[in-house]
């Protein structure tokens, strides 16, 4: 018994054993072919990755400002040739360039071999007083699978209120780790929040440091595109340097900061400031009893239609508004300046309106950021108590009253008002020879949503109503053309600055005779243009032309029809196949176009069948038809349309579907029979 | 897109700024004396005269910082015949930033308004082979351009004109004095206008007039080659040292082989895919290579670094090599006088078999044995220590560049669709954008960039599934294509357009094209469309047309095989490399009837039952 036990035990053991060496060995098999890491495969799969990427920045005090040292230390592995044609570059930008402290950039090759690279070449000068430009110098000897290994500093005299930064983590390239760390001494405080998930600092403060670490592991690399918008959804982090015992920035801060030192006008230079006066007085002429928002349109509008724009002058920046109007030119300070006194001397109500581009993302109304606001403009109230914005004009751009940059539609804005008990003085208006800007004790805020346009405002109308002549073997049309909203914004602002600026004009011209100027629908003469102030601020242009190769003559019963070159639609293309992150557009939009071909005898259409599409999905529509709407008359209408601002990266193959259906129509060709009775 | 064009504005910016494009100057006179020195330096003393302006205007000087010195600049007033000395306010220096690293910079004379102004200086040089050339263009309005040429008697000069017709008076005599000889021209210089279709590969202003120049010591006359031949080599003769550890990389690279064209193939292969192309051209080290081991060490250099180190890594494995001044299609005269003016480009030359290879370490398409895309009917300077020669590169034939689509169409009248598949070969190099493009970006991008383009070259129809493979010398491409739209029946008869048709030049989108469009390369595209019919026909008489042009003809058949099968074929070839002002009327005359062609539907008559 003892024995079969002994026996069994025996063979237990050698079960158990067993059992152990298959796991071990199981186990052992199993850690020499883990399951591959996704991210390694990915990063190996890139032409290259970065192992770490650190920057460490280090804030402190430099005579009687500050310095702000900012230490780089990259590992990057390049994985294929165009990672090394790419990524085999030390790239510093001109002010980087110009106060490196200390460069060493390494190759390590996969031999085992280092190669340095000589900086002395990199920053060789030609003359001393000469400063560098941006750098973008070879790194030696890489080869797919080295490493480059790159440790640089440089620094930056700052400003107190310069001591801030927007961070993320985040570069084309994917990144095994990678850190940001803030050191500054104690007499400091690092005020930073975070956002959309950046994650938590490592956070060591004493007695003589304050030092955060901000660290994320398997960053994927990004691709980023117009459309995109990285603080919408990436992690990102903002922080500030501020004295230990400062107070969270106010309103009344950035109104004083960033408002006054923009619009506050001038009243220094005596000469021509009582033109203005008497300018006022005869452009409102007999409607000085009108209401003063009616008197301020009719002030703009003299502005937007008999005044230019230029460039601002060092020698004109302490000048009077009289003196831009005598001048009939004002520029994008002295027009800020200019409305401001305006609306001050009419006593009309405004705020002071911050904004930020859509694709930038939202302004943080909790903690107030530096740095944060894209746009800076005038917000009141007209006689009937509605809002309405005021955008200064740019160097190339008027802007009409409640005309906004169409890159702010529907985002958030701030209107900040100073709160008075008592009247203006002349120093809270103007700022006088003691060259001090006014400053506010206490202001209102208030958040609005800037108005956006949808598809219904925000659209692209073309008519053509076409005669085919038989006998001359001519097709000419009626072509009125109509665009709205953010289009008529866009379009506009483009053409004025072609029209301003002769070496893009002359690039756009290159660009349009390289691309073949398409004569299809040729317009030989324009008989109106309109342009409407109020808003949506259509623009309507009506003309007359020839219409070429859309309509080839046969013989002198069969006319051919190609549509291929008339629908020309503003299509939202994708700029690849899949997308890093969402579409942000600044508008929703509508693009239609109806065409008629009017023959001068009974028609027979062949090729109508499958001429109707009506597409929708969430994100766009197209609606095409083509009939033969009268006896002697072929019509189609082609209607494309944005529904949404936003486009979730995963849903871009809508997009892509709804741009097909416009291929496939284009496509269509048509045969006319012509029924001539003679 | 925007992007694109964000960077186009930018590069025009550069461009126009590097020209002094913005600047309204108009010269009265330019002369320019240049004095060669017996130390073999020399000294150009300029002199212009500005017409009166009102408005204050720079004047660009553009000088090597390495290799020339400007010095005593001087402006004056002039008041009839008296010159009163003006104060220079202003001097602006900018390095030029370009896509390398060059030593080239710009000095901005401010030329003060509302005067007539004579600017003088002199620009010192002490490497005579750096006269290079005498522009007779420029890009302001120069009433007359005058150059003298002193040339002491230790040296001759040679020169050479190119578009010399262009202008309207050029005289040039020469003298001969016991201490050398000088020389006069005065030329009306040919105005050029600044051109921005550059950017987009259309070259328009290339021919301009120019002189080329090489001044050689006396012991050389009428021997240029030779002295240019002989200069090139004693310059980069230390530059040829390979060291261990190069020899060692380059014996393991070829253990094992002895097959000199594998050799070849190898090491030209082993340059291309580990060593990037970086151009430091600073001084002198833009015409001369580097040091050979620095550029393996490096791994990177520009033509002439690659090319040198190339061409000795051959010489040390026993295979006879050069390299070859060259000037690539896009460059302001082609390499047929031995002055560096005449080149911009380096390549590598192997000798197999008694067969002269060309070899350029810079295009990664290339293949060993034919000519370099870029180099095509374009001459080169070979150098070598027995004397320098030169080259003619010939042009690949049409017929070696052959490309067939194959489409395989089946016709439905009642969905009004034509589907089917296509297939197209590429021959020797008439895929190279293709192939450049499936190199750096891989497959999966080039699908995509395939699926786009060939959208476009079907007329807009819908292509899927396109597949790829790369070979040597050739690329076979296929897919899928669905045409919506081009067929309905008519009682009796059926209709259908046939402007799927793949467009005549593919690579470009325009229906006719402009003086100055780089075509890349000659070529022999056969389409062979066939299209089955849903229902019986009737047979009809082949239709053809033809078009002749000098080095082009189309010649297209559309007939019926049988009463369900029609053909569509055509055969376009093209002889030219540029289209210019020679052959661009006969080159859209032939664009245009393709479209006319293919905008009329064919009649397809049906058969009775």
């Amino acid at each position: 018994m003892n024995l079969s036990f002994s026996k069994n035990k025996k063979v237990s053991l050698f079960i158990i054993c067993l059992g152990v060496f298959f796991y071990s060995f199981k186990s052992f098999i199993k850690d020499e072919n883990p399951d591959p890491d996704p991210f390694l495969e990915l990063c190996k799969n890139s032409d290259a990755y970065y192992v770490h990427s650190y920057t460490d920045v280090t804030y402190a005090k430099y005579l009687l400002g500050y310095k702000r040292y900012v230490s780089v230390n990259n590992k990057l592995v390049v994985n294929t040739t165009k990672g090394v044609e790419n990524y085999a570059f030390l790239n510093l930008d001109e002010y980087e360039s110009n106060h490196i402290e200390s460069i060493e950039i390494k190759t390590l090759k996969a031999d085992g071999s280092v190669v340095e690279l000589d900086s002395s070449l990199v920053f060789k000068r030609n003359s001393k007083r000469k400063p560098f430009g941006a750098i973008n110098y070879p790194i030696p000897a890489v080869e797919p699978g080295d490493t480059i290994q790159t440790n640089y500093v440089y620094y930056e005299n700052l400003k107190r209120s310069n001591m801030m930064a927007y961070v993320n983590l985040y570069s084309n390239l994917p990144s095994l780790n990678s850190q940001y760390t803030i050191k500054t001494g104690s007499g400091f405080a690092v005020r930073y929040k975070t956002y959309n998930e950046f994650p938590e600092p490592e956070v060591v403060s004493n007695d003589t440091l304050v030092y955060l670490q901000f660290s994320k592991e398997k960053i994927k690399g990004l691709e980023i595109n117009e459309h995109n918008c990285l603080p919408c959804e990436k992690p990102y982090l903002y922080y500030a340097i501020e004295n230990k015992y400062s107070k969270v920035r106010d309103w009344k801060q950035v109104y004083n900061e960033e408002f006054n030192i923009l619009t506050q006008p001038m009243a220094i230079d005596k000469e021509k400031s009582s033109y203005y006066k008497r300018w006022k007085r005869r452009v409102i002429g007999t409607a000085k009893d009108s209401s003063k928002t009616y008197q301020f349109n009719l002030l703009y509008n003299e502005i937007v239609d008999n005044f230019k724009m230029e460039k601002p002058r060092a020698k004109e920046i302490l000048k009077s508004s009289g003196y831009f109007l005598k001048q009939k030119r004002f520029d994008p300070i002295s027009i800020r300046r200019f409305y401001r006194q305006l609306l001050e001397d009419l006593e009309i109500e405004y705020w002071a309106a911050f904004g930020k581009d859509k694709r930038s993302g939202a302004i943080d109304m909790d903690y107030i950021r530096k740095g944060e606001f894209d746009h800076i403009f005038f917000a009141f109230e007209d006689e009937k108590g509605s809002l309405k914005f005021l955008y200064p004009n740019e160097e190339f751009y008027m802007y009409q009253i409640d005309e906004l940059p169409t890159s702010i539609y529907d985002t958030k804005a701030v209107l900040v008002k100073p709160y008075l008990k008592r009247k203006k003085r002349k120093k809270d208006k103007f700022i006088t020879r003691d060259l001090k800007l006014a400053t506010v004790d206490s202001v209102s805020v208030a958040t609005v949503k800037l108005p956006g346009i949808d598809y219904n405002r925000n659209y692209i109308q073309q008519t053509i109503s076409s005669n085919v002549n038989i006998e001359e073997k001519k097709t000419t049309f009626r072509y009125r053309f109509k665009i709205s909203g953010g289009f008529s914004t866009e379009l506009r602002s483009f053409f004025s600055m072609l029209d301003r600026n002769k070496d893009v004009s002359d690039f756009y011209d290159a660009l349009t005779e390289y691309e073949g100027s398409d004569n299809t629908v040729q317009i030989d003469t324009i008989t109106s243009r309109v342009q409407n102030r109020d808003k949506p601020f259509a623009f309507v242009m009506s003309g007359k032309g020839t219409l070429n190769n859309a309509v080839s003559f046969i013989n002198d019963s069969l006319v051919s029809v190609s549509i291929d070159k008339l629908i020309q639609h503003n299509q939202l293309e994708t700029a690849s196949k899949s997308s890093d992150l969402n579409y942000y557009i600044d508008y929703n939009y509508s693009d239609y176009f109806i065409f008629y071909l009017n023959f001068p005898c009974s028609i027979e259409v062949l090729g109508l069948e499958n001429s109707t599409v009506d597409f929708k999905n969430d994100f766009g529509e197209y609606f095409f038809k083509l009939e033969k709407s009268k006896d002697n008359q072929l019509k189609f209408q082609s209607n494309y349309k944005v529904l949404k601002n936003l486009i979730p990266k995963e849903k871009l193959l809508e997009l892509d579907l709804l741009n097909e259906q416009i291929k496939n129509m284009k496509s269509k060709r048509l045969i006319v029979k012509l029924k001539r009775t003679e | 897109m925007k992007s694109i064009i964000n960077t186009l504005v930018l590069v025009f910016f550069i461009f126009y700024s590097l020209i002094g494009f913005s600047q309204d100057n108009h010269l009265k006179s330019k002369t320019e004396r240049i004095v060669v020195k017996e130390d073999s330096s020399f000294v150009k003393e300029i002199s212009i005269t500005f017409k009166k302006s009102d408005k204050l205007r720079l004047y660009p000087i553009f000088y090597d910082t390495e290799l020339e010195r400007i010095s005593d600049i001087q402006l004056f007033e002039k008041k009839r015949k008296r010159l009163k000395k003006l104060p220079v306010r202003k001097i602006f220096e900018e390095n030029i930033e370009l896509d390398y690293i060059t030593s080239k910079s710009i000095k901005s004379i401010q030329i003060p308004a509302d005067k007539e102004v004579k600017l003088t200086y002199l620009v010192t040089c002490n490497e005579l082979m750096y006269f290079t050339s005498l522009h007779f263009f420029s890009y302001y309005e120069i009433d007359t351009l005058h150059y003298q040429i002193d040339i002491p008697k230790e040296f001759k000069l040679v020169h050479n004109t190119i578009h010399k017709d262009s202008l309207a008076f050029f005289t040039i005599d020469s003298t001969k004095t016991d201490i050398g000889s000088n020389w006069n021209i005065k030329v009306v210089p040919k105005k050029v206008e600044p051109d921005p279709m550059q950017l987009f590969g259309i070259y328009k202003n290339m021919k301009v007039p120019l002189m080329r120049t090489l001044v050689m010591p006396t012991s050389y006359e009428h021997r240029p080659v030779d002295y240019m031949n002989d200069w090139y080599i004693r310059n980069s003769a230390s530059k040829k040292i390979l060291n261990a550890s190069v020899r060692q990389k380059i014996d393991e690279l070829t253990k094992d082989v002895s097959d000199p064209l594998k050799i070849v193939n190898i090491l030209y292969d082993y340059v291309r895919s580990n060593f990037k192309y970086v151009a430091i051209e600073i001084g002198m080290g833009a015409f001369i290579p580097s040091p050979a081991e620095e550029v393996y060490a490096n791994k990177q250099g520009d033509c002439k670094d690659l090319s040198n180190f190339l061409s000795e890594v051959l010489k040390y494995k026993g295979i006879e090599s050069d390299i070859a001044l060259a000037a690539t299609f896009d460059h302001i005269s082609d390499c047929d006088f031995p002055s560096l003016s005449s080149a911009n480009h380096v390549i590598g030359i192997a000798y197999i078999n008694g067969k002269t290879i060309l070899l350029d370490p810079t295009d990664p398409i290339h293949y060993e044995g034919s000519p370099v895309q870029s180099l095509q009917d374009r001459t080169i300077l070979i150098v070598n220590p027995k004397g320098g020669t030169f080259y003619k590169v010939k042009p690949f034939s049409p017929q070696q560049n052959g490309v067939l689509y194959q489409l395989d169409l089946t016709l439905d009248a009642s969905s009004m669709l034509v589907k089917g598949t296509f297939d197209i070969d590429y021959n020797g190099i008439s895929s190279n954008y293709l192939k450049s493009f499936l190199k750096s970006e891989g497959e999966k991008e080039f699908k995509n960039f395939g699926k786009v383009l060939y959208e476009e070259v079907f007329g807009n129809q819908s292509i899927s599934d396109i597949e790829v493979t790369n070979e040597a010398k050739k690329l076979h491409l296929e897919g899928n294509i669905s045409i919506n739209g081009k067929t309905f029946n008519d009682g009796s008869s059926k209709y259908l357009f046939i402007d799927f048709l793949p467009r005549l030049m593919e690579t470009e989108s325009r229906e006719t094209l402009i003086e100055g469009t780089y075509i890349r390369s000659p070529f022999h595209k056969k389409v062979r469309a066939k299209i089955k019919i849903d229902e019986p026909i009737v047979t009809f008489d082949p239709i053809e047309y033809t078009y002749q042009g000098e080095g082009m003809s189309l010649s297209m058949t559309i007939r019926a095989t049988s009463n369900l099968e029609i053909e569509c074929n055509y055969d376009f070839i093209f002889d030219h490399i540029f289209i210019d002002k020679n052959n661009i009327d006969e080159t859209n005359e032939i664009l245009k009837s393709f479209k006319k062609i293919i905008n009329e539907p064919i009649v397809l008559k049906k058969q009775k039952s």
